[in-house]
């Protein structure tokens, strides 16, 4: 196939998602012209304030949301592929493991337990100890997950979608528990958890979410070769000189520590995980180390288009972004079931 | 050299491997048969180093291949199985790059990608190099498979190499068992310990320099003479009447059932 010639890609896929940011940045409930989102940097950076409504917006709303928007996005797609070759099944995502809404539930845990924190105190929860709790819960969770759908030799997706619905079942039922005890301000934080949406971005959640990717992508980018000899199965991996069972903690404890954070700050977002990594498989081929960089990219661009839609559709109302993700992500799922032949074989394999 | 002794394996309470002692050395071509269940595939594992016995040890020119560095070890040591189940689009010749994975750190360098060249011509799949490995068919898939073993140990080192076959060419056609076992005894002729689990007694008596016959996890006989292979043994071993038809001289005699 024409592999080679796919050096442009990642340039490509960069610029492209350059282009999305100013686009996700112009257009919304305000308009914000490049001018001013240019003159709003410049009067930031030379610590003036802004001098408009339109500057004021760019920098304390629009900017922040799209970057976390974009971050995340990347963030999930790097889970997406982590967990797939985790799985050594091309069609699991985070969402599906049990990750997403075991971090719900351990999120949701902190927002009752806060009521009874003072102000002070408040603060803090919501920026340590909702990350910290959804890490606990989305740990758990993806553990038991995939402790309880291995086999043998690999997790046959059967057993993984069927673990993956009770691990579901139950920490969803544990969060309604969590809300239906709640008083009503926290049971709207909690519904707005299992929605998702970045209406409440802010900076400090950029730049955690951020370098947590970065971090993470640079040691993941390292377990590139080590992720592919895992795709021929633990024991090829392991004649390959493959510490497998080193290497699967380590995935699965760095792929949750992303979902987990990016969970606690947005809420849970499905199909993003599924959806990229699929498409680029389908363009790049499932090299790790082509693969991993891709996806980031193309994680940001197509989140950030989601959640560009999810301001506009209903402008000047706004939808949760996880809705709009899981209305396009769930028929991309359905298909990609079908053309596996999962549905039909019985489901062994993807 | 590679020995094992007192080998003995455990599984659910059944006892796989009952105490085997044995030595593989170097530059043979050895051929392991036996019933199904009898513990082929757990010793070729217990011997690989991928599987750690309940007792016994397993040694390669004396040293315990349970403490040996993974990594270190898999520059000289490749196995080939069945058929390993590949589910994510790949081109060929990144499937055969994953044996150097070994070598390399980061980036395979030129040497590499030469010697998976070579290694797809040796293993009759030259012109695939650029193909989708998930469009091949099982035989070509196994060629494929076979050819990023031999890269594993390309090269010639200091300390000697070791090619585990286990059942490799069940899934091919006559033509390319017969290439697939006639490469690996070119290799074994060039120094490196060949050992292959094969179920055609034929094709191990025409290929096998040294045959080793098991049963309910033992060793029955570990044969060096084509005449040491006798009705009596395979009736012992396989529980199957079969007649063998001596030939000339140096040539291996033929088993009819």
């Amino acid at each position: 196939m024409s592999r080679k010639k796919n050096k442009y890609f990642l340039p490509l896929l960069g610029i492209l998602l350059f282009l999305t940011l100013i686009a996700a940045i112009a257009f919304g409930a305000v308009s914000i012209h490049p001018d001013e989102m240019l003159s709003s940097l410049k009067h930031y950076f030379q610590g003036q304030r802004p001098a408009s409504i339109y500057e004021a917006v760019f920098i304390q709303i629009r900017l922040p949301r799209v970057l976390l928007c974009a971050v995340t996005g990347s963030v999930l797609a790097l889970s997406g592929v982590l967990m797939q070759g985790l799985f050594r099944n091309p069609i699991v995502e985070p969402g599906l493991a049990g990750t997403s809404s075991g971090a719900a539930f351990g999120a949701s845990v902190v927002f009752v337990l806060s009521s009874s924190f003072s102000p002070e105190l408040k603060i803090y929860a919501n920026t340590f100890l909702v990350p910290l709790m959804a890490f606990a819960g989305g740990l758990i969770a993806t553990f038991l997950v995939y402790t309880l759908a291995r086999n043998a030799r690999s997790v046959s997706i059967i057993s993984l979608l069927l673990v993956g619905i009770a691990v579901n079942a139950v920490a969803l039922s544990g969060t309604g528990f969590m809300s239906y005890i709640a008083r009503d301000p926290q049971a709207r934080d909690i519904t707005f958890w299992n929605l998702g949406t970045f209406a409440r971005a802010t900076w400090t959640q950029f730049f955690i979410t951020g370098a947590v990717s970065i971090v993470i992508f640079i040691y993941a980018l390292r377990f590139s070769k080590q992720l592919n000899a895992l795709l021929l199965g633990e024991e090829e991996a392991s004649y390959l000189g493959v510490d497998t069972e080193k290497l699967k903690r380590r995935v699965m404890i760095l792929n949750t520590i992303m979902v987990s954070v990016a969970t606690a700050f947005v809420g849970v977002i499905g199909f993003v995980g599924l959806i990229v990594p699929h498409m680029l498989r389908l363009v790049i081929g499932s090299d790790n180390k082509k693969l991993l960089p891709a996806s980031m990219l193309a994680g940001s661009i197509l989140l950030v288009m989601a959640d560009t839609g999810a301001r506009l559709l209903l402008a000047p109302a706004e939808i949760p972004v996880g809705i709009i993700t899981s209305i396009v992500g769930a028929p991309v799922f359905i298909i990609l079931l079908k053309r596996s032949n999962i549905l039909q074989k019985g489901g062994q394999h993807a | 050299m590679l020995s094992t002794r007192n080998i003995h394996y455990q599984a659910g309470g059944k006892k796989i491997l009952q105490g085997i002692d044995v030595d593989f050395e170097p530059g043979s071509f050895h051929v392991i048969v036996g019933p199904n269940g009898c513990g082929k595939s757990t010793f070729l594992k217990v011997f690989s180093g991928e599987l750690k016995p309940k007792e016994g040890t397993v040694t390669y020119d004396g040293k315990d291949v349970f403490k040996m560095d993974k990594a270190k070890l898999a520059q000289r040591r490749a196995v080939l199985s069945q058929q390993p189940a590949l589910f994510f689009p790949l081109s060929v010749e990144e499937v055969v790059m994953m044996g150097r994975y070994p070598h390399f750190d980061f980036q395979p360098g030129p040497k590499d990608e030469a010697i998976c060249a070579e290694a797809l011509k040796r293993a009759d799949m030259a012109d695939f190099m650029e193909r989708e490995y998930l469009t091949l068919s099982g035989g070509e898939k196994q060629r494929v498979q076979f050819a990023r073993v031999l890269a594993q140990i390309w090269e010639q080192k200091d300390t000697t190499r070791y090619l585990f076959l286990d059942e490799a060419i069940s899934h091919l056609d006559l033509k390319h068992q017969l290439q697939l076992l006639t490469v690996a005894r070119a290799l074994s002729r060039e120094g490196v310990t060949v050992i292959a689990i094969l179920h055609d007694l034929n094709l191990s008596m025409s290929f096998g320099d040294r045959i080793l016959f098991m049963k309910e996890g033992k060793m029955v006989a570990h044969v060096r003479d084509h005449a040491q292979v006798t009705t009596e043994l395979i009736k012992e071993v396989f529980d199957v009447e079969v007649r063998i038809m001596r030939q000339g001289e140096g040539e291996a005699p033929v088993m009819v059932m």
